[in-house]
């Protein structure tokens, strides 16, 4: 079944198909959303939230775009949103702590920042370095990367995906690539 | 080449995206200079944890997750429809039924003032023709 029979099939309320569009998309929008959260709990949590949405929106979808693009967009933009909502709730628990108004909360939040299995192992600090590299880039460059890393998506559907020229997309892969490695390579012990 | 232009490349060359020129001249390289090759497995193995997290699958059950919740939310809202609808369609039929009560009162009162209306006339001849009898004897009983 390809795209256009499952989303006929979906209108028309087979549930089947869309059990089967589940079980096409789930392992894709998952890599982009942990390339782009770094956190297994949180990215399944957002392909819930992206299929959820689907299945309310899917009747809006006029089939303008691929619907892989639809899918990766909203995964996109979910991430995003939860990123921003992360940061606001790190900003407010910091500034109470820092108030001392409940001290319990700071430590709950370290703990789930463990929660990647990467973490737990002895990469943990290395894993720790590069999503803190991958984290500090620009949007955009973050998000072309991840995109094309995470989930080997082609630079045409990426400029499909963020809106964007494919000469942008190339420069914005290339630049996040050099500005990754910048952060990445400690030159204290070479000589260069 | 030089060993800054050998850093600035190593993840292209690690990505393999330089043409066969550049890649043979950076290979060269990192024979030869150790620093530079401390450099690229530096970045080899942090990059690595890209790949590693890029392999990692979501749980199996996330379908049936997903598939769960849609069920549970669209019973919720069938639950939430009919709460709304039950007590709409009691009020609505509560309005028929007045409104079926104030017709057939009102149908009632029209042939009963219809009906009123003819006896009355009626009446008004047979009084009056009474009343003109009861009269004419009272009259013709007092002449006598």
């Amino acid at each position: 079944m390809n795209d256009i029979e499952l989303i006929d099939a979906i209108k028309n309320g087979d549930k089947n198909a869309f059990r089967l569009l589940i079980e096409k998309y789930q392992d894709n929008l998952f890599k982009v959303s942990i390339g782009l959260l770094h956190n297994t709990q949180d990215a399944e949590e957002i392909v819930q939230d992206v299929f959820f949405q689907v299945y309310k929106s899917i009747y809006s979808f006029r089939q303008e775009a691929k619907l892989s693009t639809w899918l990766y967009r909203i995964t996109v933009n979910k991430s995003l949103n939860l990123i921003r909502k992360q940061k606001r709730n790190k900003i407010v628990k910091n500034l109470s702590s820092f108030l001392l108004i409940n001290d319990n909360k700071e430590i709950e939040f370290e703990e789930q920042d463990y929660a990647h299995p990467l973490k737990i192992l002895e990469l943990k600090e290395t894993a720790k370095e590069v999503f803190a590299a991958i984290n500090s880039l620009p949007t955009n460059q973050k998000i072309a990367f991840t995109l094309n890393k995470y989930d080997n998506i082609s630079y045409k559907e990426i400029s499909e995906i963020m809106e964007l020229s494919l000469s942008s997309v190339e420069s914005l892969i290339h630049r996040a690539k050099v500005n990754l490695q910048k952060k990445l390579i400690h030159f204290k012990n070479i000589d260069v | 080449m030089n060993c800054k232009e050998c850093t600035e490349k190593l993840v292209f060359y690690i990505d393999k995206e330089l043409n066969n020129n550049e890649l043979n001249t950076m290979q060269e390289h990192l024979k030869l200079c150790s620093s530079c090759n401390i450099a690229y497995k530096q970045l080899c193995n942090k990059l690595s944890v890209i790949d590693k997290e890029r392999d990692l699958i979501p749980n199996p059950y996330l379908a049936t997750r997903i598939l769960n919740r849609i069920e549970n939310i669209s019973y919720k809202s069938n639950r939430q429809q009919q709460r709304i609808l039950q007590p709409a369609f009691l009020i609505f039929i509560l309005i028929i039924a007045l409104f079926t009560g104030f017709l057939v009162g009102n149908s009632y009162q029209t042939i009963a003032n219809d009906n009123n209306s003819s006896v009355q006339t009626d009446d008004l001849f047979f009084n009056e023709l009474k009343q003109e009898n009861i009269e004419l004897t009272l009259l013709t009983y007092e002449n006598e």
